[in-house]
């Protein structure tokens, strides 16, 4: 998937380097965003989902 | 007769040999290492197995490496030295940095991080002096006259320094199969520099913020995580990071499989094992293996005072980033943050939060940030094997591994 992304931006292993570089950059910070992104929906489901310890101890 | 003193005397004779006199540089270099674990307690249980590993593969013959012959040329049917058979054991495959990340798994609590999730996202922003010193290191590369996708599987491994995380410097740098002398510079600049962050982090902060906000109050609420959250946290961050990033398997995968152990409540001693004597063994192991990629002729040269350069702008950029993001959120929010929590964001931890908490504490001996400093820190660690995955699936397209 990643790569058919790359594709489209005609961004290939014959392109300059810094070219190469900055789609590197581009994607690589994009993509930690949004997969910290996903850990935080993760984490905010999760607490809303299960029963608070608390109320469990009571 | 002179060929029996050669043969008593060839340890002494090695070094009038070519380059071998460089050994005696790596002496004084393991020396230093072994000196700021012992005298400055920089990472000790690091620095000190590097620093003498460093010295053992530099010795006369290299006995405990790959094995030579007096003119340093190494002999191909010489058995290989138990360093290099920890190499082949534990750096190479990528072993031991996956066992580490199982002990670290072990001893890292996500609890502060489930009671301020937003934290999330430093880990994310202090991630930018890796892509930053990505940049940076393509530009210069070309002037050491590294091309092409040499340069770009070592740009990358030299960015990933930033994640001030060892064990995924060492796994970036050897699935690119970076010549020892890289790993080996990489892997000393990013675990010394690790050592160092109480000292290159506070400028750094001080100089993109003001007192003022450096003396911003925020709240913490002690509330009790449900076990089950903390359960389900590591088995569903494995599966989300496998599907999104599957590079990043590896580490995410043993980093949450230790977690998991620690969270579970029923594998205490399992638990104890990874905290303790894994996280111990394995430290031994790496470091000493570690020290055994320093070998003189190819760590001595201009490429390595580079990557050691480079190492501290990745960490400074990455505070630096941490900070700004933190700055730029403010701008929108009601109730301001401290945005010296940004700078938490890397992976050092704990150092980095307590770095942090220390630097409150300066400006306002009251102020009590250290929490949501822990929670930006343990965001950090995602962040950082995130990004590694990241760096190790872009590269790889583009140097068509």
């Amino acid at each position: 998937m990643l790569n058919s992304y790359l594709l489209d931006f005609s961004v290939t292993s014959s392109s300059p380097l810094w070219q190469q570089g900055l789609v590197v950059c581009a994607f690589g910070l994009l993509g930690v965003f949004s997969v910290l992104f996903l850990f935080f929906i993760t984490i905010f489901l999760i607490q809303k989902l299960s029963p608070s310890g608390e109320k469990k101890e009571n | 007769m002179t060929e029996i003193f050669e043969s008593i005397f060839e340890g002494i004779l090695y070094f009038g040999h070519g380059d071998n006199w460089k050994a005696l540089i790596m002496y004084v270099i393991g020396g230093v290492l072994i000196a700021l674990a012992i005298k400055k307690e920089y990472e000790p249980a690091l620095l000190l197995p590097i620093g003498f590993g460093a010295i053992l593969v530099n010795l006369p013959l290299s006995i405990a490496g790959i094995a030579t012959d007096v003119y340093g040329v190494a002999d191909p049917l010489a058995e290989p030295g138990f360093l290099e058979v920890l190499r082949v054991a534990g750096i190479a495959n990528e072993l031991f940095p996956i066992l580490i990340f199982i002990a670290i798994g072990a001893m890292i609590d996500f609890t502060p991080l489930f009671k301020n999730p937003y934290m999330i996202f430093f880990g994310a922003a202090a991630q930018f002096g890796i892509f930053v010193t990505f940049i940076i290191t393509l530009v210069l590369l070309p002037y050491f006259d590294v091309h092409g996708t040499d340069a770009m599987k070592i740009a990358a491994s030299v960015g990933i320094i930033g994640a001030a995380d060892g064990p995924t410097t060492i796994y970036v740098g050897n699935y690119f199969k970076l010549p020892e002398a890289y790993i080996g510079a990489i892997s000393v600049a990013a675990y010394s520099y690790m050592s160092l962050v109480p000292i290159i982090q506070p400028p750094v902060i001080k100089l993109l913020t003001t007192k003022k906000e450096r003396m911003i109050r925020m709240d913490y609420h002690e509330e009790k995580v449900p076990k089950g959250v903390m359960i389900v946290f590591p088995i569903l961050v494995t599966i989300i990071a496998g599907i999104i990033v599957p590079m990043s398997v590896p580490l995410v995968g043993s980093l949450m499989f230790g977690n998991l152990i620690r969270v579970s409540g029923v594998l205490e001693r399992l638990s104890q094992t990874a905290q303790n004597e894994l996280a111990n063994l394995v430290t031994i192991l790496l470091g000493i293996t570690i020290g055994s990629t320093m070998v003189a002729d190819k760590f001595i040269q201009p490429i390595t005072l580079l990557i050691m350069l480079l190492g501290l702008f990745a960490f400074v950029f990455d505070t630096a980033g941490g900070v700004l993001f933190a700055k730029f959120l403010n701008l929108f929010m009601k109730k301001k943050m401290n945005p010296m929590i940004g700078a938490s964001g890397i992976s050092a931890f704990p150092m980095s939060a307590r770095v942090v908490q220390k630097i409150a504490k300066e400006e306002d001996p009251t102020n009590f940030i250290l929490m949501q400093a822990i929670s930006a820190n343990v965001s950090g660690q995602l962040g950082s094997i995130v990004a590694g995955g990241f760096i190790i699936a872009l590269v790889s397209y583009f140097v068509g591994m």
